[in-house]
């Protein structure tokens, strides 16, 4: 991507980001290494940070939170949507895990409802059945269309297919790094005594953990929702800062643009409503332990297959992404860097 | 306070930590990168040893991973600094401990140590 471009862009990748050595000198130093910490490309929603770049936002933050509304008519209102706003198939990207059986149930609901089952076709891989094998069973094997992914996921989808996915389930609700902070009970513990520590534990260093925490402050002070405790810090960092990654993510790797968001490109709680539900009910995204969180999504899935299990048991894991993966090719190009890592990471030095 | 016991108390301290790390398969650390839409999960594993460093009169305690100086990571794991007339803890797996008087900071330890032992393996390794 041309530098000229760059305040004119919506997305760049972690590789864009990271890889291009004249982006690099141009964006602020410790603006990359916050992203290094949070594991992506951060786009700051509440305009407040001095990055060096900068992008177009798509979705604001909610300001007025004049809506009340409950999880359940919120989905069912993001499903009709949806279904209205498209002719033809629909086809949803499930992966087992919890967003998007969501995303899932509130769409086979709806189209029943409007006897248009037939719209519907789900994309899954194996790993989705091993994820929800009773769902598999019970609703989807024998019943409803669908499709087995045996390659990459993008093998899968034409470029005019309606697709729907349960992306931004985790900016609502908290954040997928939670889970070791919440079982170690870390998570709830003042974020201004703990923070440093997580940073310099997902850097392998303290030298910039100060600057990091000093830079991020003001979108804290941006939160309609105070910032007590690590989980609330975290939460807030997904949902100001990464929503827009999540939003573009899957469509840079399809090689479309933010264009065909909400055209023919759903992310099922990428809507206003979610938002402010998410800002409205901070208390209500996880009880004490980590499976509970998303207890709220738990319940409208057992409510559509009562599956105890699922609902009391089942943990927030790893999603269809991992076959989504570009298969990329061995390159002798890239073979001084592998060898290079692999060296760095043996303990031949000692 | 008498720094230079509170210094012996600490080393000591870290005897016992590093031994139960190796024991208990702990004496590691795991950075992993999640999946996302251009990459698949990554893990990169660190063999490390526990170690204090004193600056003024604060004691950090970090994970030092084996190797090559220049390729050495550094993970922090505890602080100890005074407080008024007490000690205080923080950092990771410290929610249950409060601020405490000098002479209790071995049991305190002592304390630390099982916490970190009992921790889900995982949570310890990972988190």
């Amino acid at each position: 991507m041309p530098l000229s471009d760059l305040n004119n862009t919506y997305y760049l990748s972690k590789k864009q980001l990271f890889n291009n050595r004249r982006l690099k000198k141009k964006v602020n130093p410790i603006y990359l290494k916050s992203c290094a910490f949070f594991g992506a490309t951060l786009i700051d929603r509440t305009a407040t940070l001095d990055a060096g770049i900068n992008f177009n936002i798509l979705d604001k933050i909610p300001q007025k939170l004049n809506k009340r509304q409950t999880f359940t008519q919120i989905c069912e209102d993001r499903a009709r949507r949806i279904i209205n706003s498209t002719e033809g198939k629909i086809k949803v990207l499930w992966s087992g895990g919890i967003d998007s059986t969501v995303a899932l149930i509130a769409l086979i609901k709806e189209l029943r409802y409007i006897n248009r089952i037939d719209r519907l076709n789900i994309l899954l891989s194996k790993e989705s059945i091993i994820e929800y094998p009773t769902f598999f069973n019970d609703i989807i094997d024998n019943k409803l269309n669908f499709e087995l992914i045996k390659t990459s996921i993008f093998d899968h989808i034409q470029s005019n297919e309606t697709i729907v996915t349960g992306e931004h389930g985790d900016q609502l609700f908290g954040s997928d790094k939670l889970k070791y902070p919440i079982i170690t009970g870390d998570a709830f513990m003042p974020y201004e005594d703990i923070l440093e520590f997580i940073i310099s534990r997902k850097l392998g260093t303290d030298k910039f953990t100060q600057q990091i925490i000093e830079f991020i402050d003001p979108v804290i002070k941006q939160s309609p929702v105070k910032i007590l405790s690590l989980y609330d810090y975290l939460w807030w960092l997904n949902f100001s800062l990464k929503w827009q990654t999540v939003s573009m993510r899957l469509i840079h790797g399809l090689e479309r643009t933010h264009n065909d968001l909400e055209k023919n490109v759903f992310h099922f709680f990428k809507s206003n409503d979610f938002q402010i539900w998410s800002l409205q009910n901070h208390s209500s995204k996880i009880k004490k332990e980590w499976n509970s969180y998303k207890y709220i999504a738990k319940e409208f899935i057992y409510e559509f297959h009562m599956d105890k299990f699922y609902l009391q048991k089942k943990e927030k894991e790893q999603s269809l992404k991992e076959v989504l993966v570009h298969q990329s090719n061995f390159s002798i190009l890239k073979f001084p860097k592998i060898l290079f890592n692999k060296i760095k990471n043996t303990q031949y030095f000692v | 306070m008498n720094y230079e016991k509170i210094d012996k108390t600490i080393h000591t301290f870290l005897e016992e930590f590093n031994e139960m790390c190796r024991t208990e398969r702990r004496d590691f650390l795991i950075r992993e990168r999640l999946v996302n839409y251009e990459s698949g999960s990554s893990i990169k594993k660190y063999n490390v040893t526990y170690r204090v460093k004193r600056k003024q009169n604060t004691w950090t305690i970090e994970a030092v991973s084996n190797g090559f100086w220049i390729f050495r990571r550094k993970f922090l794991l505890l602080k100890i600094t005074p407080k008024k007339n007490n000690l205080n803890f923080t950092g990771l797996y410290t929610t249950s401990i409060r601020d405490f008087e000098e002479s209790l900071l071995s049991q305190k330890l002592k304390d630390y140590l099982n916490t970190c032992k009992k921790l889900p393996h995982n949570a310890f390794v990972r988190s």
